[in-house]
Formats: structure tokens, sequence, C-alpha cells
């Protein structure tokens, strides 16, 4: 049994391991450099906003939420711009075709690129974060504790990304 | 030099293993992070709501649909991760297999070969 096992399987591994592959798209050491110095900003911001915000106080704050808001925007776009390995989007294509995870990885459509490179859609998380922070304070309906609901929605983005990011790097 | 098939065969199953641990750590300590977050934003959102007065229905709608697509964008993240994981354990042990083989050429005083990259003829 052992010999047939060794003589079916050698062969098997050699063929199997001829290539190396790749299953999700190459990391970026500057985006990450970006993202961390976006998180930054915002938490800044985040953090001068703990007390809310006031509707005369907008103006004071109008160029700051441009900054992160347009940072994240750039972010956004240099991510979808990145390339996804053809052999991770058949891979997860296929798993996608079942259950629970269809419902998630394809959710829209067929396309399952979601789930082989997630960045963009966190990020259009944040933006939408950010956004709503600003019309909120714009409105003058920023209180203390919905900032705190928008930074505890935004924090759970940002680890998101950071940490797939971070993987991505392949260090 | 010739190859050793099992002592290769057995180090690069060890490779897979330890890859594939190291991989599954870092995906379970992300994954009780976003958990403890995610659970605390859900209790964030009831006590606004209970609150009445300091956001109003529009907002709580917001904050709730967000932490929904949260959930979906986490479980996207350990997709990434688990695949990620794969491609780590899987070309450390074709490493494995084509030092073994440079070895035998180098030793034979032929040229090292490149590993060749799967993904490069079919992005």
């Amino acid at each position: 049994m052992a010999t047939i096992f060794r003589i079916v399987s050698v062969p098997l591994i050699l063929f199997l391991t001829a290539c190396t592959i790749s299953l999700a798209p190459p990391g970026d050491k500057a985006f990450v450099a970006e993202l961390n110095q976006a998180n930054q900003q915002t938490l800044t911001l985040f953090s001068a906003l703990e007390g809310g915000g006031a509707r005369d106080s907008y103006s004071k704050y109008s160029k700051r939420y441009d900054e992160v808001i347009g940072a994240f925007g750039a972010l956004e776009t240099k991510a979808r711009a990145r390339p996804v390995p053809a052999l991770g989007q058949k891979l997860i294509t296929k798993i996608a075709r079942r259950g629970r995870v269809a419902e998630i990885c394809a959710a829209k459509g067929d396309d399952a690129t979601g789930c082989v490179f997630a960045t963009p859609d966190i990020i259009v998380e944040i933006i939408e974060d950010l956004t709503k922070l600003r019309e909120l304070h714009q409105k003058g309906s920023l209180k203390p504790a919905v900032a705190g609901a928008l930074k505890g929605d935004y924090v759970i983005s940002i680890q998101q990304v950071l940490v797939l990011e971070t993987a991505l790097l392949r260090e | 030099m010739a190859i050793d098939i099992e002592a290769m065969a057995n180090e690069m199953i060890f490779n897979l293993g330890e890859e594939l641990s190291d991989g599954w750590d870092k995906i379970s300590a992300f994954q009780q992070n976003q958990a403890s977050l995610i659970a605390k934003q859900a209790a964030l959102i009831a006590q606004l709501k209970v609150m009445g007065n300091v956001a109003d229905d529009e907002t709580i709608e917001f904050l709730t649909e967000q932490l929904k697509d949260k959930v979906e964008n986490f479980a996207k993240v350990i997709a990434n991760l688990s695949a990620l994981t794969l491609e780590k354990a899987w070309n450390a042990a074709v490493g494995v297999f084509w030092n073994a083989i440079n070895k035998a050429l180098t030793g034979a005083g032929l040229v090292a070969l490149p590993i060749p990259d799967f993904q490069a003829d079919n992005t």
C-alpha cells in the first residue's frame, strides 16, 4: 500500500509543485504608507470632534474633511487599478457558488473580485463614513455620541484594510 | 548530486504545515479583534437608538447598514487572508522542490533554473 502511495504521490507532487502561484494581488509599500498617513489625519480629525460638531464650527473643519475624503478617494482609485490574479479569481468564483460564501463574495452578480481583493470595497465604506460625518457636521447634528459611533465604524474598516494590505506585502 | 525524493517530500510537507499554521494564527488574531469591534459597535448603535434624541432615524439606519457592510467586508478579508496563506504555503513547498533540483543541477556544473510563475501565464 505504502509503495503504491509513493508511486502515485511522488510524481503527482512533482507535477503539481512545478510552479509558484499568485492567489492575491501584489502588495504595495507606497500604498500602505499613504494609507497610514490618511489614517493618522482621520484619527486626528475624529479626536478633534470628540465633543461633537456645531454648525458654526464647520467652516473651520471643511478643508480637513476634503483632505481625508480626497486621500481615501485617491487610494480607492489606486487600489482598483491593481491587477487581480486570474488564478485567485477563478478559485474564489468556484468557491463563491456555494452557500453563505456566495451571498458575500458574489453579491454583485458573478463578480467575486471582492473576495480576492477586498481593499476597494473597504475604502468605499470608509469614504461613506467620513462623508456622513461631514454631512452631519454641516447640518449641525453631529452630537458626541454620533461622532463616536462613526469613529467606531471607521476603526472597523481601517483595521480590515491595514491588516489586508500588510499581509499582501508578503514579508 | 542525486535528489532525495523522500526527504524533499517530507520537507515540503513540513513547510506547508508551518505556513498554514502561521497563516491561521494571524487570521485567528484578526478575527478576534474584529469580532470584538463589531460587537462593541452593535452595542453602541443600540445605545444610540435607546437614547432617542441623540441621532435621527436616518442616522441610525445608516449606521446599521454600515455595520452590515463591515461584517461582509470582514468575511471578504478572511477569504483574502486564507488565499494568501494557501499561496504562501504552496510557494514554500515549491521552493523546496526547485531548491533540490537546482542543487542537483549546480552540483553537476549546470546553471540553476529560475522558479516558473504559473500566474505569469494566466493574468
